[in-house]
């Protein structure tokens, strides 16, 4: 991780001046950061001032206004070192010791040599005090930022479950997941990544669970990204997947804790981004994307029946369109007779061709959907109205559009919403879909999903294959896929992530 | 072959190359749920199409429609059909075709064979002639409980097996009969009853084809043991009026289950046939008020008269076959050919038609009253 760090700061022209190593001089220093490093920042504040005579020393203290806590550096540095008599004879090492031990009350003192590292910390939202005389600066944990604290979950509700999601706070993230996996074997790793941006990331995995490999893999993919910023954990999963290209998604992502805890415990390794309410999990299989993290908590025979009624909205919500397209412009002869009657009356007078109204009716849907996304909650209901009444109602009685494909429409939206984890490839699949039905009929429409097919089939998550529990006839590879067995039956882990420590439960299956 | 635009063409090729398809707007069609053929006088074809006049908007309106054209040949009617219509007639939901007894008897073969040729027609639509009517009337006759005549008619062959009046024949059935050596195809008839001043289909009774021109009727009675004897199955109530103390009532059974069998014998250069009937029988009413079921002998006697009835019932179907049609519609002779080949070597082919009505028969029936519904001994009046 220093190798990285040095490489990147190596690369940096104006990073030289704060390789320098402190000059003894506090003026020196002050005029370093005032006018080098921080020039033209008048958010750093510089603060000078004396020790206690009859030898009184200069002393620098530089914090970031407003991140750190002014109480806090008046009451345990500036008040204890005013009242402190440093001898002059008292200088480097033995200066910086002294302070450490007898002057600074305070559990997390930091000492730092290079003004570089002083910068960072600064940065942070910690003080940084200077003494004259002495070669290094003390680091003081002083940051008072403001985060949100960890709320319930918006995005990954439960009805049963715990109601925590990660904040932004990367320290509160990995308490977070701390206190669900209470081993020493859980580790986590840091990583700054982000050449402006400085961002903190942490890589966490159960040593003697996680395969040593993947572990590798992703420190790996890491370490090669160069990027000037990550804002959000997106960056991160964009950069270090698989197959980027692909829709699918070869990254999980989860705001819970109690998800994140449940992959480290299965084999995998999740990544916390500073900054970033959203923790990755990786490798991510295809599986995951209908598997919710209820499934476990509740009866395993509810369970099962909703990850059925999940496979079927999967279904249901890539294929309808496309199906009903194909029939109707393809293959009326397999309709129902009285089906097909009333199908055929409800498109009299229907302006458009039923391809046409399939492409319209979903775009107008995705738009709704959009919309209603961006906006904040009360007009979002109002443009769900618009939606629903104006667009559904009237378009049928003013005959733009038929009222099957009202039905198609709804079918396919209510089903998209029951697996929000890919909601996002099943508008493009559904898309795709459509389009091979409106201009093979069936026949393209079972090209469109063999080829899909063809294409999940091929991929991979950090060496894992990405649809390992349908293709494997292992009973206990697909133990946990369209049902879910009850815990005392999985008593193993993954294979393919937990390969050296398979053993979940106790041999003979006791809980 | 390296070039990515030629693989990607090549693959286009295979999509587009591998099949018949055709893009079609649902609402441009009209369907075709029934069909009739009639000749006319200066023997053309008269087809007549029943369709549904289809309404959108706020209140569908679904009403059937008949339209009829003539042509030459049936193609043709059913292009100038199109012209009259102003649009594309669509067999894909049609569900039966009905041709003129006038029709049937000149030959359905030409018809028959165009429907199996035909890639927009479904070879499981129901064939049936009609009797005392043309087919376009059968179209145009009243249809109370069902949304037309030509979903009557589907929705009554479902039910057939409740009352085995008639036999009911599908494209892929009956043109299967009309190649079928040593077996002489039949259709169920469809007549117009008059009800509360309205004329309404009823389909019982079958039309018997030599070769593909219909020669004669079977009546309803004839056409039930028909039935069974093409199944190998019996369904259905049977009824008999056995005597009993000096009086006679009917007693009436449905059928819980069957034996039918059929056997080919050939002995010293003699073919006969055997066919053996058991019964299982779960009796319904009864009309006899002293008639204690459970008394052992009586209730042999009443399956004797079970078997009786059925035994002389066959036998009537037996001697309509081979004495009034001569014609082989039970199948004895592809029965013969199967089983037999050494006698079909002998007797078959050509000599079947002349050999058949000679063929012995024997005909053995047994029955057995199974179960009685929930009453062990009758309701007495006791006034």
């Amino acid at each position: 991780m220093r190798p990285l760090i040095n490489r990147l700061f190596g690369k940096r022209k104006s990073s030289e001046a704060q390789e320098l190593f402190f000059s003894p001089s506090i003026k020196e220093i002050r005029k370093q950061l005032e006018q080098g490093i921080f020039a033209q920042d008048d958010s750093i504040v510089y603060r000078t001032f004396f020790t206690a005579e009859p030898h009184g020393r200069e002393c620098l203290i530089v914090y970031p206004e407003a991140m750190t806590s002014n109480d806090f550096v008046s009451e345990f540095v500036v008040k204890p070192l005013s009242e402190e008599v440093l001898e002059p004879g008292l200088r480097g090492s033995a200066l910086a010791a002294h302070l450490m031990e007898h002057v600074l009350p305070i559990s997390a003192v930091k000492e730092v040599s290079r003004l570089r590292d002083a910068v960072d910390d600064i940065l942070t939202g910690d003080a940084a005090l200077f003494v004259d005389g002495c070669a290094s600066a003390f680091i003081l944990p002083s940051k008072s930022v403001t985060i949100r604290l960890p709320t319930e979950p918006s995005a990954e509700s439960v009805v049963r479950g715990p109601r925590e999601a990660f904040c932004e706070s990367l320290a509160v993230n990995i308490t977070l997941v701390r206190r669900r996996i209470r081993t020493p074997m859980l580790k986590f790793s840091y990583m700054q990544l982000g050449r402006q941006t400085q961002t903190k990331v942490a890589i966490a995995h159960i040593e003697g669970i996680a395969a040593p490999a993947i572990v590798e893999e992703v420190h790996q993919r890491l370490s090669e990204i160069e990027i000037d910023g990550i804002i959000d954990s997106g960056y991160i999963e964009e950069l270090i997947q698989d197959a980027p290209l692909s829709p699918f998604k070869t990254i999980g992502h989860t705001e819970r804790p109690d998800i994140v805890a449940a992959r480290l415990l299965e084999g995998r390794v999740a990544i916390l981004v500073d900054g970033t309410p959203v923790a990755l999990t990786m490798p991510f299989l295809f599986v995951e994307s209908l598997q919710a993290n209820e499934d476990y908590f509740k009866h395993f025979a509810i369970a099962s029946v909703d990850r059925l009624i999940r496979y079927i909205c999967l279904f249901l919500s890539t294929s309808t369109p496309a199906i009903y397209l194909a029939l109707v412009a393809y293959h009326p002869i397999l309709i129902p007779t009285q089906l097909a009657l009333s199908i055929s009356a409800s498109r009299q007078g229907v302006p458009f061709p039923a391809v046409i109204e399939v492409f319209m009716m979903g775009l107008i849907f995705e738009i709704m959907r959009e919309g209603g996304v961006r906006l904040p909650g009360p007009i979002g209901q109002a443009l769900s109205i618009v939606g629903a009444i104006v667009l559904g109602d009237a378009a049928v009685q003013a005959q733009i559009v038929s009222a099957p494909m009202i039905i198609v429409v709804a079918i396919t939206a209510i089903s998209g919403f029951a697996v929000p984890k890919i909601y996002g490839v099943m508008v493009l699949l559904r898309a795709f879909f459509s389009l091979c039905a409106g201009l093979l009929g069936l026949y393209g429409y079972f090209v469109g999903v063999i080829a899909v097919t063809i294409h999940l089939m091929s991929l991979r998550s950090f060496g894992v294959p990405y649809m390992v529990n349908y293709t494997d006839f292992d009973p206990q590879n697909i133990k946990d896929t369209a049902m879910r067995v009850p815990w005392w039956h999985m008593r193993l882990r993954p294979r393919l992530l937990a390969a050296r420590n398979p053993q979940r439960l106790r041999e003979d299956g006791e809980r | 072959m390296r070039r990515p635009a030629a693989r990607l063409l090549l693959l286009l090729f295979c999509l587009l190359l591998s099949g018949c398809w055709d893009y079609i707007e649902v609402e441009t069609l009209t369907f075709v749920i029934g069909a009739g053929v009639d000749i006319t006088p200066e023997n053309h074809f008269k087809l007549s199409v029943e369709t549904f006049e289809v309404r959108g908007g706020d209140q569908t309106n679904i009403t059937p429609y008949v339209a009829s054209a003539t042509g030459i040949t049936i193609f043709n009617a059913l292009r100038n059909l199109t012209n009259t219509t102003g649009k594309q007639m669509f067999f894909g939901h049609s569900q039966a075709i009905v041709f003129s007894e006038e029709f049937a008897r000149k030959g359905v073969g030409e018809v028959v064979g165009f429907m199996q040729r035909d890639a927009g027609v479904r070879t499981n639509m129901w064939l049936l002639v009609a009797k005392d009517a043309s087919a376009e009337e059968v179209f145009k006759a009243d249809y109370p409980l069902s949304p037309s005549v030509g979903l009557y008619l589907n929705r009554v062959m479902d039910v057939q097996e409740r009352n085995p009046t008639f036999i009911p024949m599908q494209i892929w059935e009956f043109s299967r009969a009309l190649n079928e050596e040593g077996m002489a195809a039949i259709l169920p008839t469809i007549t117009l009853i008059e009800q509360d001043d309205k004329k309404i289909p009823m389909v019982e009774g079958t039309a018997v084809f030599d070769s593909d021109r219909m020669i004669g009727w079977l009546d309803v009675q004839d056409t039930r043991i028909l039935g069974y004897l093409l199944t190998r199955r019996i369904t259905g109530l049977l009824v008999t009026e056995p005597e009993f103390r000096g009086e006679t009532k009917p007693v009436v059974a449905e059928v819980r289950a069957s034996q039918v069998k059929i056997n080919p014998k050939w002995e010293n250069d003699q073919l006969s046939m055997e066919i053996v009937v058991r019964l299982f029988l779960d009796l319904h009413e009864l009309g006899f008020e002293v008639f204690d079921y459970s008394q052992t002998d009586l209730k042999r006697f009443l399956e004797e008269a079970f078997a009786r009835q059925m035994k002389s019932d066959i036998e009537h179907l037996l001697n309509t076959v081979q004495k009034d049609l001569k014609l082989d519609i039970i199948g004895f002779g592809s029965m013969t050919k199967k089983k037999v080949p050494q006698a079909w070597r002998k007797l078959g082919g050509k000599k079947w038609k002349s050999e058949f009505p000679q063929i012995p028969v024997m005909v053995h029936v047994s029955a057995l009253i199974t179960e009685t519904g929930i009453l062990a001994k009758p309701i007495t009046a006791r006034y």
